[in-house]
């Protein structure tokens, strides 16, 4: 989160209208998240709460051992006219192809 | 769904400790020679959660206490990442436990869900509280949908 923030202008100056952050939690966890993380105006919080938009993606991560239930695993993806560009999952635990500057290079 | 003179069903629960979440497990949390009051909500974060559900009990705290109780526990589906968070806006300090039910396992087992996944949330808890001695349910005080009075702290006080 806070790479996408620091990089908002750069990536907005690759012709970029919105960024936008999905998790499977509710709008209400989603919204005090992006309260905290001051992403107002910045990235658009959406809450997949029911997981229906990570199931639809084929890209949920069972977490259900964890205490965290059914959740979304980690990726990036550049969408041009409802059509997905480039899509970068990370590996089980990894944190890089879906990193702000990786996404940023590829746009 | 459980009723009064259930001993609590087995789960465990997790919350956030210095290190990360931390599990505990219901055995724990309603070990023998313990009075305790645990409510559970459909959501952290959530207006009428945050804004009269759990400030009741910070509110409460003492009176609770005075009657005897040993621990005050919150419990909803969320995970405890978020649980934290939200005890932290909520100072809810060490007065009230945050605990997360995040895969739902005790709310099931209690048989106290309520599906909200048209509502975009999931599979969440209802709202409910229950005063519970040696483990055993002495209490269960399960508000009709929507309705926000029976869990109250004020009325579990009443009951203490």
């Amino acid at each position: 989160m806070p790479g996408f923030l620091a990089n908002i202008d750069a990536i907005k100056g690759k012709g970029v209208d919105t960024v936008a952050c999905i998790s499977v939690n509710d709008a209400f966890v989603m919204g005090a998240w992006g309260k905290q993380q001051q992403t107002d105006g910045k990235i658009l919080m959406l809450g997949d709460g029911s997981g229906e938009f990570t199931q639809a993606m084929g890209l949920p991560l069972d977490l259900t051992k964890n205490g965290l239930g059914m959740r979304s695993q980690r990726y990036a993806m550049i969408v041009n006219d409802g059509k997905i560009e480039q899509l970068f999952v990370e590996k089980p635990g990894a944190f890089e192809a879906s990193t702000a500057e990786n996404v940023l290079k590829h746009l | 769904m459980v009723k009064v003179g259930d001993k609590v069903p087995s789960a465990t629960l997790r919350m956030i400790g210095p290190e990360g979440p931390k599990a505990v497990t219901t055995e724990e949390l309603f070990a023998p020679g313990k009075k305790v009051v645990a409510f559970a909500l459909p959501g952290a974060f959530t207006p009428t959660c945050s804004a009269k559900h759990v400030p009741g009990f910070v509110t409460e705290f003492d009176k609770i206490k005075a009657k005897g109780v040993d621990t005050i526990a919150c419990i909803s589906v969320n995970d405890a990442f978020v649980m934290g968070a939200w005890g932290k806006d909520q100072k809810a300090g060490d007065k009230v436990m945050m605990l997360a039910d995040g895969s739902a396992e005790f709310s099931n087992a209690m048989g106290l869900t309520m599906d909200l996944t048209k509502n975009g949330m999931g599979v969440r808890s209802q709202r409910y509280a229950m005063i519970v001695q040696d483990g055993v349910i002495k209490d269960l005080l399960v508000e009709k949908p929507g309705a926000f009075e029976a869990s109250s702290a004020e009325n579990v006080l009443k009951h203490l």
